[in-house]
């Protein structure tokens, strides 16, 4: 196990090592250039014609391509991820004072929705074709095709201004001090729109992989030991049905550092996903490379834990 | 027997396994409740860290335990009304009622009190690299600015007292206000003046003030070292600026970007002008002149600014305004909630705004201008005046401002009168033509200029565009075609649409803006011969020799009956080429609680401060 993690590791470096390089070039196919994405070129025009060629030089982008990556991936190898092109503050920087919003955000997020999916996704299964199943599905159905922006609108209209019961928007009140309760409170509503849209796909998939399990024949067998049937619902297939949703929960942890972009913007909660929307917009080179990189790491890793908890989970799969 | 024992193993391992399995399922939802909570606690540390770096810490220590009340006052007030609002009318909001509660329940203690204004992310907090008007917005109100703009867009004095401008526009002296105090207790003199002209001007520094400054002596060869001939300090609240050639509209250009700010000589002299951009205090400013100081900038959330009580005149009657990042639709529903109390509203959200009662909306004229370009110069089809009248004429322009603002626009016939906003000099030419809609008209024109009515046009518009814009041009092109005109539309990424734009590669390209200043000078740069891409933004490489010579002549003298007439005949002979096809300009309109005393609405967005000192709120 632990020279297949260690083989795994190995290979990501090559991986991550292409993935920068292909980044790079397809941004630099973009069309136009980062100046002028900065700036309408139309105003660039009326600062003077030296501008954009001073900007261009501070920036570097005077030099060739293969210049610029090189210089690029000396210093992030050494731990400098850059300066941003749109503000010149430090890459790390930018991104530290959004890692933390998104982790916790999608955090909150991905625990609400396991806590409402795993009970409707059982109960679903287990009172199959019945009128609940029914519901549990409609539900699932209208959750996944109602887009986030429109559940937070209409979360926020109903729920904050009508009924005032929840804030409209931010990390917490603007002019008081940071408190524990207050955050909580500004992140219930933000929280529950991602958790909800997130907890669809699973009440199906828990759903399914919960019936194919209760067709087994231990739970026959548990059933045949004259075990109450709840006993053989919680303690023999639940746990087993939940070893491929592991899997997918596991898939979903890059997201914990990716963001989600809609949503962020809605809620004004300054998280990853307007920051890397911003740097493609701006063609913020240093920017793109960061988060894509950080992002790039965070798949690699989830896959690799995805991999590895399957096999410690399922004593049937080994891996060598 | 046999079946017996199988069972029995294989219930032993499923028991075996599940020992297994559970240990681990159970240990890992304790790691994953546990991980919540230190990420819980974490996120609220980090808060906590950023409560501290306050940029206003080393100053005012007594102010501090004021503000602090206040800040409590506040929270308790927001709470009280939530309640209010959940227990008795769920369903309806009686804003009044909630304030006439918390009136009750907290007394007023004669504190200024707070206003929130709908903001959007600032890229950087120093105002010689702003080129969004997002930060330009609070500018001003931190640093303070030589000149700044008034809601008509003219120039006003504001660190300097007064101007004195030479008969031929060539000399300008300010005079200083001579009690200014920076927050850190340091006094502003001319040096931080001529020091923040030089920063501007070197170009290291990498400035957007450089391209507008450049007509002062000395500047092209300055390059760091020495003094710049042109910028003299007599003494320590004196500045003369001399211009190489005349320029009348000067104090106007040092009004652009809201108004030119001076930053601290003794903060920043030590930190190189190549790295100034990158330095933190270019995100994070710690000292200031102006009406207001930072307290805080949360990254994508708000900013918070307090009253500067050190200020050189009345100080402001607020306590603090915050400016709030959000979304239109979310400002909104915040002005709904009365979290918000002051943003510019989009036209479709009118409607819902007026019918709060306690929000008032008003609509007024804007200096922005919706105009696209015709390629005048480098594409032979649009060379010929009576093809670019045939463009307007064929355009039902009013009934486009309409689809596009809801009734909330102006209709122009020309950028240098018809922007709305100038000085009362300017007066108002005749013998303009309104072209009004008249698609045979266009038609006529057209086949008099022998128009190739198979070949197709091309307009081309950008991803960037606001919806309006986007409305304007396809309605236009359903009506060009109307008229005989065929017309593709293609849209670009707003960098592609600029290099075609600059290499002339379009026959009709949308561009819209605003010519902002109350100063008819502004429009040269997209209209006279030495403004060709890319040393300007005439980017349909319009050329008539009068209309050069005119504008030169405009800069070339302070006498106002001549620049009268100067500024009308260009505007004759521009509504008579038309260059542009100008449809409307849009209203801005702004959506303000009640509890706001003292707003004026500026006619530009980017200027929505200019008289905070002023505000009051009412609860």
């Amino acid at each position: 196990m632990g020279r297949y993690i260690l083989r795994r590791l190995a290979i990501s470096v090559p991986v991550l090592f292409l993935i920068t390089v292909a980044l790079f070039l397809l941004i630099e196919l973009a069309p136009g250039d980062p100046i002028s994405a900065m700036i309408d070129p139309d105003q660039a025009a009326v600062m003077g014609p030296d501008w954009v060629e001073t900007q261009r030089r501070q920036l570097g982008l005077d030099q060739p391509l293969p210049v610029r990556y090189g210089i690029w991936l000396r210093e992030t190898v050494q731990g400098n991820l850059g300066y941003s092109f749109l503000d010149r503050q430090p890459v790390s920087k930018k991104m530290g004072e959004r890692l933390w919003p998104t982790i916790t955000l999608m955090t909150a997020a991905q625990i609400i929705a396991l806590v409402v999916a795993v009970p409707l996704g059982v109960l679903s299964a287990v009172r199959q074709y019945s009128k609940i199943d029914f519901s549990v599905t409609v539900l699932a159905f209208l959750a996944v095709s109602i887009p986030n922006f429109f559940l937070a609108l209409g979360g926020i209209y109903l729920l904050g201004v009508k009924l005032g019961v929840v804030p409209t928007a931010g990390m917490g009140t603007m002019g008081s001090p940071a408190a524990m309760l207050d955050a909580l409170h500004h992140l219930l509503l933000p929280a529950s729109v991602l958790g909800l849209s997130l907890a669809a796909p699973l009440i199906r998939f828990i759903r399914s992989s919960m019936l194919e399990v209760l067709h087994q024949d231990y739970v026959q067998v548990a059933r045949a030991k004259g075990l109450v049937e709840r006993a053989v619902i919680v303690r023999h297939a639940l746990r087993n049905s939940l070893i491929p949703v592991v899997t997918v929960v596991a898939l979903n942890l890059p997201n914990l550092v990716g963001g989600t972009v809609i949503v962020e913007v809605i809620f004004a909660w300054p998280g990853m996903g307007t920051l890397v929307l911003n740097a493609v917009r701006a063609l913020d080179f240093p920017v793109i490379m960061a988060t894509n990189l950080v992002i790039a790491v965070a798949i690699l890793l989830a896959n690799l834990l995805a991999d590895v908890l399957y096999a410690v989970l399922d004593p049937r799969i080994r891996y060598s | 027997m046999e079946y017996r024992s199988n069972l029995h193993g294989v219930l032993q391992q499923l028991t075996d396994e599940q020992i297994s399995r559970r240990k681990l399922i159970q240990r890992a939802g304790l790691f994953a409740a546990s991980a919540t909570t230190i990420v819980t606690l974490l996120a609220a540390c980090a808060e906590d860290d950023d409560e501290v770096v306050d940029a206003t810490d080393d100053d005012d220590v007594a102010a501090e335990p004021e503000t602090d009340d206040t800040e409590d006052v506040e929270e308790d007030d927001e709470e009280e009304t939530d309640d209010d609002d959940v227990d008795e009318e769920p369903e309806e909001e009686d804003p009044e009622e909630e304030t006439d509660d918390a009136d009750v329940d907290e007394p007023d203690f004669g504190e200024g009190g707070s206003v929130t204004v709908l903001w959007r992310t600032p890229v950087t907090l120093n105002p010689l690299f702003s080129h969004t008007g997002i930060e330009q917005q609070v500018f001003r109100s931190l640093y303070g600015a030589i000149m700044k703009v008034n809601d008509q867009l003219e120039s006003e004095p504001d660190l300097a007292d007064s101007v004195d401008v030479n008969e031929d526009a060539t000399q300008y002296t300010f005079h200083l206000n001579e009690n200014i105090m920076f927050s850190d207790g340091e006094q502003m003199t001319s040096e931080d003046v001529r020091f923040t002209f030089e920063r501007a001007l070197i170009p290291e520094t990498g400035s957007i003030w450089r391209g507008r400054l450049s007509n002062i002596v000395g500047t092209e060869e300055y390059e760091g070292d020495g003094d710049i001939e042109g910028i003299v300090t007599p003494d320590d609240y004196t500045i003369e600026i001399h211009l190489e050639n005349p320029e009348a509209g000067f104090l106007n250009n040092l009004a652009a970007f809201a108004g030119f700010c001076i930053i601290p000589k003794h903060v920043w002299e030590d930190i190189s002008p190549e790295d100034m951009q990158e330095h933190s205090m270019s995100m994070e400013p710690t000292v200031f002149a102006g009406p207001f100081k930072l307290v805080q900038y949360q990254t994508d959330q708000f900013l918070e600014m307090e009253r500067n009580d050190d200020w050189f005149r009345d100080p402001p009657l607020l306590d603090r305004i915050y400016m709030r990042i959000l979304e239109p639709s979310v400002g909104v529903a915040q002005l709904e909630t009365g979290e918000l109390d002051i943003m510019q509203l989009p036209y479709t959200e009118i409607e819902r705004t007026e019918a709060m009662d306690h929000v008032s909306v008003t609509s007024i004229p804007s200096p922005a201008l919706n105009w696209m370009i015709i390629n005048v110069g480098r594409n032979e089809r649009f060379a010929d005046k009576r093809v670019r009248q045939a463009i307007w004429y064929a355009l039902d322009r009013e009934g486009i401002m309409n689809a596009a603002t809801l009734g909330n626009g102006t209709m122009v016939n020309n950028p240098i009168y018809g922007h709305g906003f100038g000085p009362e000099w300017m007066g108002d030419p005749e013998g303009l033509n309104d072209y009004d809609y008249d698609p045979d008209r266009a038609r006529e024109l057209l086949e008099e200029a022998g128009w190739d009515f198979d070949q197709p046009m091309e307009a081309i518009y950008r991803t960037s565009d606001t919806e309006d814009r986007v409305t304007i041009i396809t309605i236009s092109q359903q009506q060009w075609t109307e008229a005989g005109m065929q017309t593709e539309l293609t849209l670009l990424e707003r960098s592609e649409a600029g290099d075609r734009g600059s290499e002339g590669d379009f026959d009709i390209y949308q561009v819209g803006g605003g010519m902002n200043g109350a100063e008819p000078s502004i429009s040269a740069v997209y209209f006279t011969s030495w403004n060709f891409p890319p040393d300007g933004a005439n980017t349909g490489h319009y050329q008539n020799d009068r209309v050069d010579e005119l504008y030169m002549m405009g800069q070339a003298t302070s006498d106002l009956d001549e620049r009268r007439e100067i500024y009308q005949e260009i505007a004759q002979i521009w509504n008579d080429e038309v260059p542009w096809i100008i449809n409307h300009s849009p209203n801005t309109v702004y959506g303000i609680t009640n509890r706001v005393q003292g707003f004026i609405p500026s006619s530009y967005v980017d200027n929505i401060l200019w008289n905070a000192e002023e505000w009051t709120v009412d609860d």
